[in-house]
């Protein structure tokens, strides 16, 4: 559970430095995408965002809205690509081979806030 | 004034109430840490040392790992940073063995980040080091994904844990470049299931170089010690990419 504290207030760090810089004073939600291979548990970070939101005035009421993203492989073969789900099997499910890379699922990014000024 | 009803505190009009914004940002959550750590990548490769991050559960191996390398790779060349949540057992350790030891008590973080290896560069002499091993705090979960500068990540996985590791925890197995499978002698007495090992292991990592060593058998790290002057030479010379892209 540890694990998520300190991305959560990295999270909400960047939220904040981002509302001053556009004069964002009611920042109604936050929509951030978390990618499948971080590691990071929604639920966690929901949890640590609920108690840390608390001490910063300006996201009173303001929502995180987390869309987990899925993890794409591209097949260096076929050129396809593929979403990975658990239990990442990187193998394509096109052509089968095994020569893919991962493109996608590593990210944590705040990706608009929504606000009522 | 205000149009609505005259009384001059510039109400809006209905209309213009609630209007919603979205303000694009599309920002890293961890781009903080990530800068640092490219920094800090950067800077190691322009004095031409070469980091290597390793990671594992508590007690797979890591430290002995250390040990094991600096038998094959001159000790006066490697300097090692230690994470654990308290002590500096390790760092005592690997002193007896002339190891230039730096230690990080995270106490209860999980994980290192790349502000406490910048902190911890800052305050060790890195002057005729060609390896900078950063011993990570001993968890199969959380130091997975987190730049710490790192050139390449090793996980060691001790046949003592099972052979259900890479199922159960696939991130940090996808994350490595080396996987070594430590504890190898222990292997029949604890019924560790190789081939289901190994085959899970190509499912989600098939580009991960995989070793076997043992702490009784001081040749077994030797393969693993030259693979890694290998990359050395290789990152040094030849590299584009931070991160490693091995043979598989």
């Amino acid at each position: 559970m540890m694990h998520e504290l300190a991305v959560t207030q990295s999270l909400i760090d960047l939220v904040v430095g981002e509302c001053k810089k556009n004069n964002i004073n009611h920042p109604k939600k936050i929509i951030a995408e978390l990618g499948s291979l971080t590691g990071y548990s929604k639920e966690s970070i929901q949890f640590y965002y609920d108690l840390l939101s608390k001490e910063m005035p300006v996201l009173a009421g303001t929502e995180l809205d987390i869309r987990e993203i899925s993890a794409e492989i591209s097949c260096n073969s076929c050129k396809k690509k593929s979403v990975i789900t658990e239990p990442y099997i990187v193998f394509c499910d096109k052509c089968g081979s095994r020569d893919t890379e991962i493109i996608s699922g590593r990210e944590f990014i705040v990706k608009e806030i929504e606000t009522k000024n | 004034m205000c149009e609505e009803c005259g009384c001059g505190h510039g109400h809006e009009p209905d209309s213009k109430k609630n209007i919603q914004k979205s303000i694009s940002i599309n920002r890293s959550v961890t781009e903080t840490n990530d800068n640092i750590a490219h920094q800090i990548s950067h800077s190691l490769k322009e004095k031409s040392i070469f980091c290597i991050n390793i990671m594992g559960s508590p007690g797979s191996g890591k430290t002995t790992l250390i040990e094991g390398l600096s038998q094959h790779l001159s000790p006066s060349e490697l300097s090692v940073i230690q994470g654990d949540l308290e002590s500096d057992i390790d760092k005592v350790r690997l002193e007896k063995i002339c190891i230039s030891t730096y230690q990080i008590n995270t106490h209860s973080g999980c994980h290192l980040n790349s502000a406490m290896i910048k902190d911890a560069i800052d305050n060790i002499g890195l002057d005729r080091k060609k390896f900078l091993l950063i011993e990570n705090v001993g968890n199969l979960v959380c130091p997975a994904g987190v730049d710490i500068g790192q050139h390449m990540n090793i996980l060691v996985s001790s046949t003592t844990e099972g052979s259900d590791k890479p199922k159960k925890y696939p991130i940090v197995f996808i994350d490595s470049d080396i996987i070594v499978i430590s504890k190898y002698d222990l292997k029949s007495a604890v019924s560790f299931d190789e081939k289901q090992y190994l085959g899970d292991v190509q499912k989600i990592n098939n580009k991960a170089k995989m070793f076997k060593v043992s702490s009784k058998d001081s040749a077994s790290f030797m393969e693993v010690a030259k693979f890694i002057e290998h990359m050395r030479d290789h990152f040094l010379g030849n590299a584009h990419h931070r991160h490693l892209h091995l043979p598989i």
